[in-house]
Order: structure tokens, then C-alpha cells, then sequence
């Protein structure tokens, strides 16, 4: 009766673990794949003069530092999505219980109070 | 954020400390047991006293400590900062053993650009370590004994990883391209 539990490998279990590990590497590889593109489309915006694009577009004139705040706040924007994805699948925030992010919240409530 | 940039501390030689005496409280942290205060600080007033030598002497606005420095509820540092207060005092400067603004000498850029880009390597070498750790023959020999052990380390080493690369998806476009 307290015989330890079989396992032993079974063949097609195996197959299937594998066949899941496969997807996930291919997963893992195209986010990298999102990511690497997304640090391309940052250096291209960063030659962007967001300052002026907006002063055509809302017929205003924005001046230096204005325009400055407005690339820093695309550049964040970008930067913000892309930790969001290493967040969601690198680090498997996307496939957590709900403890994890109560646990996750207390932190981040610590650190703001400490940042403040 | 201005306030903070005005903060200024002097350390006082020491044949001159009795004549702080007033700011400092010595006589009082000695009947405490607790050593004593060789700093004077708070905001500084004359700034052009750091760099011009005609100028003998510091004006500062001191802060809560030295304001009020026998009261007990002083004696130890408050968690909170605290703003300095009206009373000004004059320290001369030879008195002053070193000065200091609390502000990076040369270029607040270049400092910062090179703590937080040190960190950051300090951070990634530390996780390169971990990682040649996973290929040494210990590593291999958890994993035939109990896979599931090796798994968590490359788990957990893998979040601090990434948490390092997170750091660094942000740092990246701040100090280089902005």
C-alpha cells in the first residue's frame, strides 16, 4: 500500500512533453524575434522629431523642452510594451495564479512608497 | 527637488567643535552615551562661499538637528527628511575641515550614466556566473539525481534574468538615444 508511485517514463507521455517543449522554444524565439524589432522601431523613432510632428499636426508650436518631453514619453511608451512582453511570457506572469499577483502588487506599492 | 540641491554639510575640525558647541550639543549626547557630531548641516546660503576666497565664511540655514540640537527627540535620525529651518548660523571657513553639496563633482550625466550602467553590468556578469554555474558537472549531477531541482534553479535564474533585461529595455533608450 505505501509503495511508491510508478514513474516510470511512459512513451507517449514523453512525446507529448516534448512536442510542448517544442512549442514553447518556438514561442520564446518569435518574442525575442517582437522584441529585437521593437529595439529597431526605438532607435528609428528616436530620430523622430515627435516636437515637430506634433506641432504639424495639432497646427500648435511646441517648444524645445516641450518636444524633448515628447519623445522621452514615446520612447517609454515602446519601452513600457516591450517589458510588458518580457513580463507576460519570459517571466510567466501570463500563465500565474492570482497569488502571484497579490504578491506582486504588494511589491509594487512598496517600491512607489519607497520611490515617493 | 530644488531644496534638496541646496544641502550642504561641513565637518568641523576638531579644536574647533567646542565653539559649535551651541549647534552641535555635544555636552548633551555625551550625558546621552551617544557620540558625538562633527557636521554641521543645512541649506547654504552664500553659495559663492564654496569657490570664492574672499569670502570667509559659510551662511547656512540648519537643519531641525542643529537648530535645536539638546532636544531628545534629535538624538537619533528622523525616517522622514526634514526641511531646514529659519535659524541661520555662520561657520567660518577655517573652521571647516571639508565641505561638501552633496552633488556629483564634474557632470551629474556622466555619474549618473556610469552608476546605473555599472549596476546594470555588475548585475549581468552576476547572472552569467549562474548561468556557467548550470554548466558545471554539480549541475549535471543534480540533474541526474533530481531533475526537478535542477529545473527550479534554471527557473529562478532565468526570472532574474529577465528582470535584468527588463531593467535594461528601458535604460537602453534613456541613456543612449534620448
Amino acid at each position: 500500500m505505501n509503495n511508491p508511485p510508478d514513474i516510470s517514463p511512459v512513451e507517449h507521455e514523453t512525446e507529448e512533453y516534448a512536442h510542448a517543449v517544442h512549442a514553447h522554444v518556438t514561442k520564446y524565439l518569435m518574442v525575442g524575434g517582437l522584441l529585437l524589432a521593437f529595439t529597431v522601431i526605438t532607435v528609428a523613432l528616436s530620430y523622430v522629431d515627435f516636437g515637430m510632428v506634433l506641432s504639424h499636426l495639432f497646427h500648435t508650436n511646441l517648444s524645445e523642452g516641450q518636444g524633448r518631453k515628447a519623445n522621452v514619453t514615446v520612447a517609454l511608451l515602446v519601452a513600457t510594451f516591450k517589458a510588458g512582453l518580457v513580463a507576460a511570457i519570459f517571466m510567466h506572469l501570463a500563465a500565474e495564479k492570482r497569488l502571484i499577483y497579490r504578491i506582486l502588487i504588494f511589491t509594487g506599492f512598496s517600491c512607489s512608497d519607497f520611490s515617493g | 527637488m530644488a531644496a534638496k540641491f541646496e544641502h550642504f554639510g561641513a565637518f568641523i575640525k576638531e579644536g574647533a567643535l567646542e565653539k559649535y558647541e551651541p549647534y552641535l550639543g555635544n555636552k548633551h549626547l555625551l550625558e546621552e552615551g551617544l557620540p558625538p557630531r562633527k557636521e554641521i548641516t543645512g541649506h547654504l546660503h552664500n553659495k559663492e562661499a564654496l569657490k570664492d576666497p574672499n569670502v570667509k565664511e559659510y551662511e547656512i540655514a540648519l537643519d531641525p538637528v542643529y537648530a535645536d540640537p539638546t532636544n531628545r527627540k534629535m538624538d537619533r535620525p528622523h525616517f522622514w527628511p526634514m526641511p531646514a529651518t529659519d535659524k541661520i548660523a555662520t561657520i567660518e571657513k577655517s573652521d571647516v575641515k571639508y565641505a561638501t553639496m552633496f552633488l556629483p563633482k564634474h557632470s551629474s550625466y556622466f555619474a549618473s550614466y556610469f552608476t546605473i550602467t555599472g549596476l546594470h553590468g555588475a548585475h549581468v556578469l552576476g547572472g552569467v556566473l549562474v548561468f556557467c554555474y548550470m554548466m558545471l558537472p554539480a549541475s549535471t549531477r543534480i540533474y541526474r539525481h533530481n531533475p526537478e531541482h535542477l529545473a527550479n534553479r534554471v527557473e529562478v535564474a532565468g526570472l532574474f534574468w529577465h528582470f535584468v533585461d527588463l531593467v535594461w529595455i528601458f535604460v537602453f533608450p534613456l541613456f543612449y538615444l534620448l
